[in-house]
């Protein structure tokens, strides 16, 4: 794991915290400071949460559309006997040809044809897509889940120094 | 003090820990979700090699997406066959990751006990 100033989507990397004798007041301020930091690592830790969740969503889907047309790929020209989702729960039966073409729905009320062959590459690429987005999230997330790590542990540090400075004082 | 003190180095290997934790956690959850699916897939198989392939009615309908598709019992065992090698793959790539990160870990567990001793709980 390694801490350059920034990860690669721009998240500031946590300084460990060093420090040899510190006054109560010092101390206040900088564990005020690092909770400070604290919070904000978790707002962003909670927005990409959020977008993994999206992403979790939409890969399922991608690739089961994907499977689908791969299998008319293979079975071109044959009639198939289906029985189809109508709606949740509700099933119908159908026949079909299995056609040359496709139709993808791009979402926004848009639906375009496609040959086979070329939706099948649109879907694949969608879909390393997907995953490559996926990957960089889970990175960010690691690499904020290291940030509030030394945050915390800072936190642990200046917080037992003030403990043994209250006891030297007595 | 009693306690030793936490360098910058250990503050690394401390958050690799807490990240290598975190993802064995949820890898863990992806092996259970593929063992499922590979149980399935084989039970599968083996209910289909008790079929007769001129029976057409009792064979089980193929599902591709959200679909059931009537397929002939020899297109049906090709799909289980496939099915069955990529899951395959996917459980041996997610062991293997598994293996390396549980390695990493273990050795991270030792030095970070054997210099913190009861300062830390890593389990």
């Amino acid at each position: 794991m390694d801490s350059s100033n920034t990860n690669g989507r721009g998240i500031p990397a946590a300084e460990f915290y060093e420090f040899k004798e510190l006054s109560l007041e010092e101390a206040e301020k900088q564990l005020t400071r690092f909770q400070e930091f604290i919070a904000k690592y978790r707002f962003m830790e909670t927005s990409i949460v959020r977008r993994v969740a999206g992403l979790d969503e939409k890969l399922p889907e991608i690739e089961k559309t994907l499977q689908t047309v791969t299998f008319l790929e293979a079975e071109q020209d044959e009639n198939l006997d289906v029985l189809y989702e109508l709606d949740d729960t509700l099933y119908a039966n159908a026949q079909v040809t299995a056609s040359n073409t496709v139709c993808l729905w791009l979402g926004a009320n848009v639906m375009l044809e496609y040959p086979v062959a070329e939706a099948k590459t649109l879907l694949t690429s969608k879909l390393e897509a997907a995953k490559e987005t996926l990957k960089t999230c889970k990175e960010d997330l690691e690499f904020l889940r290291a940030q509030i790590t030394t945050m915390e542990v800072n936190t642990a540090r200046v917080y037992n120094h003030t403990v043994e400075l209250k006891r030297r004082q007595k | 003090m009693s306690q030793v003190a936490v360098t910058k180095e250990d503050q690394a290997l401390l958050n690799e820990f807490s990240v290598l934790h975190a993802r064995h956690a949820v890898m863990e959850m992806d092996q259970k979700k593929l063992k499922t699916q590979l149980e399935d897939v084989v039970d599968a198989t083996n209910e289909c090699e008790l079929l007769d392939e001129d029976d057409v009615d009792e064979i089980p309908m193929y599902k591709v997406g959200d679909a059931f598709f009537k397929l002939p019992l020899d297109k049906l065992n090709e799909h289980l066959e496939q099915d069955q090698e990529q899951l395959n793959k996917a459980v041996e790539q997610l062991d293997e990751k598994m293996e390396e990160d549980m390695v990493r870990i273990k050795e991270l567990k030792t030095r970070l006990y054997s210099k913190f001793h009861d300062q830390i709980n890593l389990d």
